[in-house]
């Protein structure tokens, strides 16, 4: 693997004894956003220097038509496309280290028991674990946790938050659900059958009989928001 | 060359709309991909959400691009040259016709050695660049900048349609045009 592959790789931690693999839609998609925006802006450079002066002229326009036009285009879509896919890494929720450190760190402990770190140590969405399990299914649910996320970075630069945070809503059942049920293992139990529609009305929390999702170092923590940016 | 903050853009400060336009348009997509650039590289979240609005100056750079794209071909612009800077070079293609609004241009013609030679100066109201159009070849000699020039830029079609309909200033072309091979040709000799 080249140097360059492993500074632009999307952080998806390996299992032990796994090599570092590159090559994903992320890992190209933030190539790819890479190169299309040095290209804009050395194409820019190059018709200020060249064309300066004469820049509505017949040859110049081809060169602004890379640059301001078919260039970023693509942009829009690639850069679109890298920001919400890295948006869905563990990295990016533990960027807001005042909240989340003490969930990340939970998550990435071996010898925790909590079901955040076991679905972390059984490998079900290596990378994206907290995305996976906070966001709804499908682009409804990516839009839908981007803008929760975007409130609450705003909540943050405008300093308009109260202490202690507070989970803005309970976690849904749907959101374990949306995996688990019709899961053989899920369905084994006569109880999830039996119980199905209290659960899935969200009336008997999965919580009440599972173990916690994360295990916190302090009680007072854990009162951070649930949402996922 | 990059002296000033207007310097960088020149567009912005003089020149015609277009220029402007497209200026505007540099500056809009330039720093999106900078924030673009940036926030891929450091992975920082808050560039990377800086993104979003970014969308937004990159579509309304896009659409500048194209309203210049649309009508920078079929009218006149004025273009500033700095002293110094070719206009055109000898053997290029080209059929735009140009007429001095401000500044003082020479003519340079390119000896077989690969010397060049200052055969005249044209000053404010005098064309060039007709003769490739007209005789539809190459361009005949080199223009340079002499002083900041402001030139008039016609496209083709645009010269062609006052050559045709302008009887009078069809004469003063092929007057000028007729004077100008005599000279190259003289030289040439």
């Amino acid at each position: 693997m080249f140097l360059w592959q492993v500074a632009f790789a999307a952080e998806v931690i390996p299992a032990e004894g796994e090599a570092l693999k590159w090559g994903t839609a992320l890992d190209w998609a933030i190539t790819l956003t890479l190169v299309l925006s040095a290209l804009i802006l050395a194409c820019i450079l190059v018709s200020l220097i060249v064309y300066r002066g004469r820049q509505t002229e017949g040859t110049a326009l081809w060169l602004h038509l890379l640059s301001l036009g078919i260039f970023p285009l693509l942009l829009l879509a690639v850069g679109n496309f890298a920001v919400l896919e890295y948006a869905k890494e563990v990295r990016f929720c533990g960027s807001c280290h005042r909240t989340m450190k003490v969930y990340i760190d939970d998550l990435h402990n071996p010898k925790s028991q909590s079901l955040a770190a076991l679905h972390l140590q059984h490998r079900v969405a290596p990378g994206g674990e907290c995305y996976t399990c906070h966001a709804n299914y499908g682009v409804h649910g990516t839009f839908e946790a981007k803008l929760t996320g975007l409130r609450d970075v705003y909540t943050y630069m405008t300093k308009t938050y109260h202490l202690p945070l507070k989970m803005r809503a309970p976690f849904e059942n749907l959101l374990c659900l949306k995996c688990h049920d019709g899961a053989k293992r899920y369905i084994a139990l006569e109880v999830h059958l039996k119980l199905a529609t209290v659960i899935k009305d969200g009336k008997l929390p999965c919580a009440s009989c599972h173990r916690r999702a994360h295990d916190l170092p302090k009680p007072a923590e854990a009162t951070s928001p649930g949402g996922v940016g | 060359m990059f002296g000033g903050g207007w310097k960088v853009l020149p567009g912005l400060r003089t020149g015609d709309w277009r220029s402007k336009l497209i200026a505007l348009s540099q500056i809009a997509i330039g720093c999106a991909a900078l924030l673009s650039l940036l926030a891929m590289l450091t992975r920082d979240p808050l560039l990377l959400l800086g993104f979003g609005p970014a969308q937004v100056l990159i579509l309304l750079g896009v659409v500048l691009f194209v309203v210049v794209a649309i009508f920078a071909q079929r009218t006149m612009v004025l273009e500033e040259v700095d002293p110094g800077e070719m206009i055109f070079q000898e053997g290029d293609p080209g059929r735009h016709v140009y007429v001095i609004k401000s500044g003082t241009v020479e003519v340079l013609m390119r000896h077989p050695d690969g010397s060049q030679e200052v055969i005249r100066r044209l000053g404010p109201g005098e064309p060039f660049g007709e003769m490739a159009l007209l005789r539809n070849a190459p361009r005949s000699a080199t223009i340079r900048a002499v002083t900041e020039v402001q030139v008039f830029k016609m496209s083709p079609s645009n010269f062609l349609a006052l050559y045709t309909n302008l009887p009078g200033l069809r004469e003063n072309f092929n007057t000028i045009m007729e004077s100008r091979l005599r000279e190259l040709e003289v030289r040439k000799l």
